[in-house]
């Protein structure tokens, strides 16, 4: 992991917030701009982080038919 | 003559003689009888060795109403209610206590629903009878009675009846008493109008039931006491204690029994209040601490304080006059245990009498509070109840070296953690209990008492500050002292409705003396021959508050001046409370109470020995705080003379009481025998073993952290009590929590768990993002959803707390405003496509700068409320809320210092943290994942999609809902925080969580993921407000559809999910000003493994909120309640059936109004698990006074969507009738078990024609009759 905390540059009549690329969390003040994830903005380096994480984890288990989805609710169905 | 005080309880029965002229007394006690509860007040007549005609008078305190209460053994009650509203019992208030518990089980009101009717009549708020009562209807209800008396002759029969308004005008329950009198001369009958003439329905109905239900025990008790009393010679009259901490003649005590609900517990504060009089100027706080639970009650100026507010079990009120105290479960009985996280925990489980602590020696194993005093050597094992019983110290040691080995302690310094937690627990009781009401405890002694009071009292005032320790003669032996130090006394209230601005002095007179006059004949009845003493109260309030302050007046008759220092002392009492007045606003006065006093007690004179050696009889090894025993002087008491002094460390005993005295106090014993413990100024400040830092010390942590929670309770408190819109005081859609400096949430109520996660993300947000610095008395105003608000009504006001100048953390509350402007009355605009819509947005900006109004900002944000007057009053409640945290939390980071509150807040998040990953192991790895929909977004027709997609890793969880939809266009969107609260929700609720750690640490387990842009975060400028309501139930809902994956025997089918949110306002015809309200309902609850769902509860994400009274709506809003009525085959079929939801039916009674609606799941009802059914559909429809059906609003009026609307204008008569839904199902219906299924039968639950989905067909129900018939 690598990358680093950029400051916001807001005028203070800028009343604009921003949220983390990944998680969707607010930010005040600055951002962690992580190395891997050029352009995006992430509330923490651990949240790049969990990001990579999950990601891959998902798509293993996906791969490998381990996803257990209960579908959609309303259906009524057993599950 | 002698006067007989007699106490009976649970275990013991105890008796003080008083001769009337020497002023002497005379102790008994004795075993009680439960199984006869007469005969052991007799036994103790019958040891007192008092002849018959040496008894003058006998008063009697009882626990026989309570416990039969408590353990529901009472009559069978049959309910009679206005006809339509008549299931208001059985609805309740649809909060719940356990915000994350989904198997926590709603209390019932102490009715059945088969044994509800509804009578035909109608009053309004006003006094207008709108449907008078006929006799045919008379009948009608009397052959149902009849019907029920022969079907179970041998059953015991009671009639409550809670008409609505009947406080207003009782003609219709007097004339129903009448009726039934006549033809049901043996049957109680309980009339709300006599037992509780006050407002809200629930509160009434629940007070005449527990009336009724006890009204046969308390009849037959009292006879059989006075006819045994008759037997054995004795005309002595026989009194009865009261709640109140009066009595009364035994022969009224059948006249309203649920006076005497308390009989037992009122003793012990009355005399405790003698004991303040004699030695603490009359200011005293009393500590009764028996075997299972502590009675905290407060004295000041010599009297005991009175409330009306008791609740026989959580969401079951009282309302009733009752000695102002409090009840917690610190015993000798209380069981330490070590939580989840690692702290030390104390009560209130008990082990009870039987198998009792370890040293009992009946097979408990659990340490206990004695148990810790054994290996102390604070209770002499060898005489224990003077010898009476002997304790087993070795198990007693074994039990707490067992608690010991967990927490890494010694068995001393885990005794010594033990008592010292039971004691923060009690010293906490106290802190919240005086704080609420305004007093400083400092200036108050402590009196003890009980059995094991005296053992625990230095350590309970130590942190309190509190000098000064009195333990009155027999300790143990209090509350029988007491029922000889009362009055004759009777309490009348009644409502009524008078303004500042139009008061009609005369017309307030007339009702303060009417009542005052009602008083007296009652004190007559009750035996009075000499003069009353009578004292007025006004409960008084700012126009648009729900709850009053009561006010003690001059005189009972008002003239204009002392009707203006009346409204001054509300101002005065207002200001101490909340710490501010309203000067300048109108004040409502809603109650006139009397309190009626016919002098009837003797003093006692109590004495010390005359003579005495004054000297120890014994010495043993004691632990106090040092690592070693002292060799500790004991002394018997009998042997203590008046006026003799021992110093500390000493250990006093007697038959009934062991008194500590530690090192560095001194015991007085004064002229009456009690012994006046002054506490040294070394002792006040210690808390913690002592042996390791504070951040480390298991005690220091758990009191800290009940320290830190209560301060968030009292500032709910003070939000209820002042707040001006309903949706505050009643629906208490807010949350209050505390934080620490480095923007750590360390303390929270455990409230509404929707907003529980915005203040953990905003408040740091927001203090991120200041531009100005921030300073002592500020106060900082925002509800911008973009921001971390759940949405834009939901207003986050927060202050900084200093100590000496340092900033030490933050005092915050959230709370939904209900009126904010925006293209929707009520602020919820449904068809919003935009923010700008949906009311005035703030983002963070100072409301009081140093304490002082920063008048742009309340001038822009109150020229922008439709509502003005609302807010200002609402926004001032937050701000009252937040000047009491602001004390409390400087006051308590002033005791531990600043680092050492900082390094204690550190321990207290890694706790929550630990706690929480310990939670998440008990699921299994793997990935889970599910989908729920919104089935139309107010704008357009189209589905939306949350897709949650759970990781559970080992102790870690992430939410991840990246695949849901796209933002949507209409306002059904949910914010990041909204959405957050809603993942960690779900997964908390999976746990069943109690006793939730609620700081920043309990949340960093759990991650939840929400792009920027999905319908589960949107970004500027969507819309949002309908998303926190509804979207959070929907995600909660396919979470924990999710997890069903993982573990279905830990979840729930779907809940109603939908508060079925209606937002009306308009201009009020009665005083031409704008009004907006906010309605919500309660739907049920999904069936779980081995339970059926709640019936009429709120939402998930919202379990503190309350469905606003009829009496109340209806007092405030020109509309009228026609049905609210349980649904009837709501609940999705399953073995476990869903609960179910409600119909509410009402009409518009002004020229106009604006309705505004929101709610889902209208085609598709909450989704059933394993085999188990969908409950019952949500909806809203309309019927015009032109039309003869009810329609959809989308067929009448053309909306996009049938339940998500703006300003719909409906007319005088029209009428809307709304759709609650019930739960799902769990299980295959077809296993349902028959008895469960005849129940439903017969509480109409279940229909016949809903019989099918459980595969019987109609010879099920002919065979539940036969059932019936037979049982």
């Amino acid at each position: 992991m690598s990358g680093k905390w950029v400051p916001f540059d807001l005028a203070w009549y800028d009343t604009r917030i921003f949220n983390c690329s990944f998680c969707g969390i607010m930010m005040a003040r600055e951002y962690w701009a992580d190395d891997e994830f050029p352009g995006e903005m992430y509330c923490e380096d651990r949240c790049a982080d969990v990001k990579r994480r999950v990601r891959a984890e998902f798509a293993a288990a996906k791969a490998a038919g381990r996803v257990e989805d209960a579908g959609q609710a309303g259906e009524t169905k057993d599950v | 003559m002698y006067r007989v005080g007699i106490d009976t309880g649970g275990t013991f029965t105890d008796l003080v003689a008083l001769d009337d002229r020497s002023g002497r007394i005379r102790t008994v006690k004795v075993p009680s009888t439960p199984q006869q509860p007469a005969a052991a007040p007799l036994d103790a007549i019958g040891q007192s060795a008092l002849t018959p005609d040496e008894i003058g008078r006998i008063v009697l305190g009882t626990t026989i109403a309570t416990n039969a209460r408590l353990q529901k053994k009472g009559a069978t009650v049959l309910y009679v209610g206005t006809d339509g509203v008549q299931d208001v019992p059985i609805i309740g208030i649809i909060a719940r206590k356990e915000a994350y518990n989904p198997a926590w089980e709603k209390p019932s009101a102490g009715v059945l629903r088969r044994h509800v009717f509804g009578i035909k009549e109608r009053v309004d708020h006003k006094g207008n009878i709108l449907i008078a009562l006929e006799q045919a209807e008379l009948e009608r209800l009397g052959d149902w009675i009849a019907d029920w008396l022969a079907s179970a002759p041998a059953e015991e029969w009671a009639v409550a009846v809670n008409l609505l308004f009947s406080y207003v005008d009782p003609a219709h329950e007097e004339a129903i008493g009448a009726y039934l009198a006549e033809r049901f001369p043996d049957l109680p009958v309980s009339l709300s109008c006599h037992v509780c003439p006050i407002w809200r329905e629930f509160e009434r109905s629940a007070t005449v039931i527990t009336d009724a239900f006890i009204k046969r025990i308390i009849d037959r008790f009292v006879g059989r006491v006075s006819a045994d009393l008759q037997t054995a010679g004795i005309e002595a009259p026989l009194s009865i204690m009261k709640s109140n901490g009066g009595h009364l003649q035994a022969e009224s005590a059948g006249d309203a029994p649920v006076q005497l609900l308390l009989s037992g517990l009122a003793g012990g504060v009355i005399a405790g209040a003698r004991f303040a009089r004699d030695h603490a100027d009359g200011n005293g706080v009393t500590l009764d601490m028996g075997g299972t639970s502590c009675d905290v009650g407060l004295v000041t100026d010599g009297a005991f304080g009175s409330t009306t507010e008791y609740e026989v079990e959580w969401g079951v009120p009282v309302s009733a006059l009752f000695i102002d105290y409090t009840t917690i479960g610190a015993g000798g009985g209380s069981i330490a245990y070590v939580d989840a996280g690692g702290l030390l925990r104390v009560g209130p489980r008990s082990a009870g009498a039987d198998p009792g602590p370890a040293c009992y020696g009946k097979g408990g194993t659990e340490p206990t509070v004695t148990d810790a005093n054994v290996v102390l050597g604070r209770l002499d094992p060898d005489y224990f109840l003077g010898g009476g019983m002997a304790l087993d110290a070795a198990s007693a040691h074994a039990a707490v070296t067992g608690l010991g080995e967990t927490l890494g302690l010694t068995a001393v310094e885990t005794a010594r953690a033990i008592l010292e937690t039971a004691a923060e627990n009690m010293a906490d009781a106290i802190r919240l209990m005086t704080v609420e009401r305004g007093i400083d405890h400092r200036d108050y002694a402590l009196i003890a008492f009980g059995g094991a009071g005296p053992l625990h009292a230095v350590d309970v005032a130590a942190p309190l500050e509190m000098k000064k320790v009195v333990v009155p003669p027999h300790p143990g032996l209090c509350s029988a002292l007491g029922t000889l130090l009362t009055d004759l006394r009777v309490d009348r209230a009644r409502t009524v409705n008078h303004r500042s601005d139009s008061a009609d002095l005369d017309a307030l007179n007339g009702q303060l003396r009417a009542l005052a006059r009602a008083a007296v004949d009652e004190l007559k009845r009750e035996g009075l021959e000499g003069e009353a003493r009578i004292a007025g109260y006004l409960s008084m309030r700012y126009m648009g508050q729900n709850f009053g302050e009561l006010v003690q007046l001059e005189a009972l008759e008002l003239d204009a001046d002392s009707f203006a220092r009346a409204l001054e002392s509300l101002h005065r009492q207002h200001e101490a409370l909340y710490g501010y007045a309203l000067r300048d606003k109108v004040v409502e006065m809603t109650e006139v109470r009397v309190i009626a006093v016919g002098e009837e007690r003797t003093d006692a004179t109590l004495s010390a020995p005359a003579s005495g050696t004054g000297r120890a009889h014994a010495h043993r090894a004691v632990y106090f705080d040092g690592d070693a025993p002292l060799e500790t002087p004991v002394y018997r008491r009998a042997e203590l003379p008046a006026g003799s002094a021992v110093a500390g460390p000493a250990i006093i005993d007697e038959m009934d009481s062991t008194t500590l005295v530690p090192p560095g106090s001194e015991v007085e014993i004064g002229a009456d025998g009690s012994l006046i413990v002054s506490l040294p100024k070394a002792a006040e400040a210690t808390v913690g073993t002592g042996r390791l830092a504070p951040e480390k010390d298991p005690v220091t942590l758990t009191v800290v952290n009940n320290a830190l929670g209560n301060i968030c309770n009292e500032m709910e408190s003070a939000m209820v009590r002042t707040a001006y819109s309903p949706i505050f005081s009643e629906s208490r859609d807010f949350s209050c929590c505390l934080f620490d400096r480095r923007l750590r949430m360390v303390g929270q109520a455990e409230m509404n768990p929707a907003i529980i996660c915005a203040g953990l993300h905003t408040v740091p947000l927001c203090v991120k993002e200041m531009e100005e610095p921030i300073e002592l008395g500020d106060v900082i105003v925002h509800n911008d959803p973009y921001r971390g608000q759940c949405h834009m009504p939901e207003h986050l006001l927060m202050k900084p707390v200093f100590v000496d100048g340092t900033l030490i953390g933050y005092a915050a509350n959230i709370a939904h405003i209900a009126e904010i402007g925006g293209m929707a009355v009520g602020s919820f605009a449904s068809t919003a496509t935009e923010v700008f819509q949906e009311g005035l947005r703030l983002p963070p900006v100072k409301l009081l700068s140093r304490g002082e109004y920063v008048k742009d900002v309340w001038r822009i944000t109150l020229a922008n409320h439709r509502t003005p007057n609302t807010t200002w009053g609402d926004f001032h409640a937050m701000i009252g809320s937040l000047n009491t945290a602001e004390q409390r939390l400087s006051a308590l980071v002033k005791r531990l210092g600043v680092d050492t509150f900082e390094k204690i807040c550190d321990a207290l998040v890694d706790h929550a943290e630990h706690w929480m990953r310990n939670e998440i192991r008990k699921l299994p790895n793997g990935i889970y994942k599910a989908e729920d929909y919104f089935e139309d977004d107010g704008v357009t027709t189209r589905r939306y999609y949350f897709r949650p997609t759970v990781h559970i890793r080992d102790e870690e969880i992430v939410v991840d809902l990246s695949e849901s939809d796209e933002q949507a266009q209409g306002p059904i969107n949910v914010t990041y925080v909204a959405t957050a609260a809603a993942g960690c929700t779900a997964v908390l609720q999976t746990l069943c969580a109690r006793d939730v750690p609620l700081n920043s640490g309990c949340f960093k387990p759990l991650r939840v993921v929400a792009p920027p842009g999905t319908v589960a975060n949107p970004v500027f400028p969507a819309p949002s407000v309908a998303g926190n309501t509804e979207g959070q139930p929907r995600i909660i809902a396919a979470v924990q559809h999710a997890l069903s994956k993982a573990v279905p025997e830990m979840v729930s089918a779907a809940e109603g999910g939908t508060a079925c949110n209606l937002l009306l306002g308009g201009i009020h015809p009665d005083t031409d000003e704008y009004w907006t309200h906010y309605q919500l309902e309660g739907g049920g609850w999904g069936g779980r493994l081995g339970k059926d769902g709640n019936t009429a509860l709120c939402c998930a994400h919202a379990s503190t909120i309350r469905a606003t009274p009829i009496e109340v709506f209806e007092t405030r809003f020109p509309l009228r309640v026609l049905k609210y009525e349980i649904r009837p085959d709501s609940g999705g079929a399953g073995k476990w059936r869903g609960g179910l939801g409600c119909w509410r039916q009402f009409e518009v009674i002004a020229d106009a109004i604006s309705v505004s609606a929101l709610t889902d799941r209208i085609t598709e009802g909450p989704y059933g698990l394993m085999k188990g059914q969908a409950g019952a559909p949500t909806g809203f429809f309309v019927k015009r006074v032109e039309d003869e059906d009810f329609r959809t609003f989308k067929e009448v009026y053309g909306t996009v969507s049938p339940t998500k609307f703006v300003n719909i204008r409906l007319h005088m008569g029209d009428q809307i009738l709304v759709r609650v839904p019930g739960g799902g199902g769990y299980g295959d219906p077809r296993e349902r078990a028959d008895d469960a299924l005849r129940a439903d039968l017969a509480d109409g639950f279940v229909s016949l024609d809903g019989l099918s989905a459980y595969g019987r067909d109609a010879s099920f129900a002919d065979s539940a009759k036969g059932a019936a018939a037979a049982e």
